[in-house]
């Protein structure tokens, strides 16, 4: 099976990664907003004492924001291993990834735990299981909030019931080439789901990556949640690749100059930023793709949007750097990512 | 013409404002509309205030001004929540369920949740369900006179009763 960023399974053309989340708190707790340090600790404790029980064969490893650098928090959120929310609450907040990081447990974040599973490609029914799977070992050792009629119990209204947020990242180049893409986004409000930037609430929409997510989480069971968004989410796939196909035929040449250009600039650039190199990114991600450039080495094409991000680039150059010196430093690591390859 | 408030630029935009049956008219350029109260459409958007819209603000008026009312588990305050968004504990949601109720509906459009329960309760709460609808038709039955049906259903409801109390203990 794939890592989360590897462009190789079968719907990554489109649909890039799946996530699920549920969010869970424990009755004998006030929810993280309102709790003090030391109860934040000893909830910490004792969910780190039922995770050594519970997953003793799998590792996990365990890790708090606030022993950790802005730069390490940064990118754990670049990796989409946590959410931005995580490290609001500094002092009181952690998390556990396992060692494939395709589980995070985070710890206080809005709630006191939030289950979350990232797998690539359209996964949601194998992203669903494992989720819940966890959810039902942890369940067996701790005190889950659960209310008859509301279900699962959380800080905000919002997730009450199932407390499961499905979310799907998709590449669309094409459809928002076109202009197609914020029809389609408002057509899928209207039927309750939501679209996002990459990295969740409130950001904004960078190398044609859209989150597509379920907005209602009570009054409809997990599986009905999932099953939707699974039929939504392959019509969207559906639409963007016939685009690119009618965009092939009628304009080829243009397409392949726009994506050919984008190649040009990644490999002679000498100072680059994120949001360009994106831009560009998701173009050269799209050349593979369509087929107009066929080395194998773009499998790593997601992986290298990432390391491209402020955060992950700075850990890689290892050392404080200012803007231009990572703005330098992004372009040199995609020349040579993209040098010698065959187009 | 020029900008209520600046008196310099040229206003773009004109709207009125009802108040309690006062009719105000306002124009602003731009710039002023930014820092204007009545506009928010420049910043970004507050989920906090989208809740307090959806609370049936006549009741909250008549209650709140004389007492906020607190919960007994956590200590956070009605109006605290107002603000924040977020509730204090699990609690809460039966403390405050007079006003969260309207909310949990508005935002979802449902009040009962029907996917996964915990194993450990989901079997209680699943024969409780089953008690409370048995029970609703036993009423039916009753009031329909189909005696024979309600003894039938009497006898069910007190089975599963027995093993609620046996699981209990």
């Amino acid at each position: 099976m794939a890592r989360p960023l590897e462009n190789t399974s079968k719907d990554q053309d489109v649909a890039v990664s799946t996530r699920i989340r549920v969010a869970r708190n424990l009755n004998e707790y006030k929810f993280p907003l309102y709790m003090s340090i030391e109860e934040s600790d000893k909830l910490t404790d004792s969910i780190l004492i039922t995770m050594k029980e519970t997953f003793n064969d799998s590792n996990y490893r365990f890790y708090r924001i606030r022993d950790l650098t802005q730069n390490e928090r940064l990118m754990y959120i670049e990796q989409h291993l946590i959410s931005p929310g995580l490290i609001q609450k500094m002092d009181k907040s952690s998390f556990l990834i396992r060692d494939d990081e395709k589980a995070t447990i985070m710890i206080n974040e809005e709630d006191h735990l939030r289950i979350q599973t990232l797998l690539p490609g359209l996964n949601l029914d194998e992203a669903w299981l494992s989720c819940s799977d966890i959810d039902d070992k942890l369940e067996s050792k701790l005190n889950f909030a659960y209310h008859k009629e509301l279900g699962y119990l959380t800080s905000c209204p919002t997730n009450v019931g199932t407390g499961l947020r499905a979310s799907v990242m998709v590449h669309l180049p094409c459809l928002t080439m076109t202009g197609n893409a914020n029809s389609l986004f408002e057509a899928l409000r209207k039927i309750g789901l939501t679209v996002r930037g990459i990295y969740g609430e409130g950001s904004e929409a960078i190398g044609n990556l859209y989150q597509i997510s379920n907005q209602i989480t009570l009054g409809e069971t997990e599986e009905e949640i999932i099953n939707k968004l699974n039929k939504l989410i392959s019509q969207v796939v559906t639409k963007e690749r016939n685009t690119r196909k009618f965009l092939q035929n009628k304009k080829g040449i243009e397409v392949e100059d726009k994506v050919f250009r984008s190649y040009g600039i990644l490999c002679n650039s000498r100072l680059i930023s994120s949001k360009e190199a994106m831009k560009h990114l998701s173009n050269v991600k799209l050349a593979y793709d369509m087929g107009y450039i066929t080395d194998t080495k773009l499998e790593g094409i997601l992986k290298l949007m990432v390391d491209i991000m402020p955060a992950n680039l700075q850990n890689i150059v290892n050392k404080e750097a200012e803007k231009e010196e990572r703005d330098k430093v992004r372009a040199k690591l995609i020349r040579d990512y993209l040098s010698g390859m065959e187009v | 013409m020029l900008c209520d408030i600046c008196k310099k630029r040229n206003a773009s935009l004109h709207y009125t404002k009802i108040i309690n049956g006062k009719i105000e008219e306002k124009h602003l350029c731009e710039i002023c509309a930014f820092e204007n109260q009545d506009f928010d459409i420049y910043k970004p958007f507050s989920i906090h205030k989208l809740f307090s819209g959806l609370f049936d603000n006549s009741k909250i008026d008549e209650d709140t001004e004389v007492d906020d009312i607190t919960c007994s588990n956590c200590g956070l305050t009605l109006s605290t929540f107002q603000k924040t968004g977020k509730l204090g504990c699990a609690k809460c949601y039966d403390e405050f369920s007079q006003y969260i109720k309207p909310i949990i509906n508005g935002i979802h459009g449902h009040y009962h949740h029907r996917g996964k329960a915990p194993n450990r309760i989901g079997p209680d709460i699943l024969l409780e369900k089953e008690v409370d609808e048995l029970s609703m038709k036993l009423e039916e039955a009753v009031k329909a006179e189909e005696f024979e049906q309600a003894a039938v259903l009497r006898d069910e409801i007190k089975r599963m009763k027995e093993k609620l109390q046996m699981n209990r203990e």
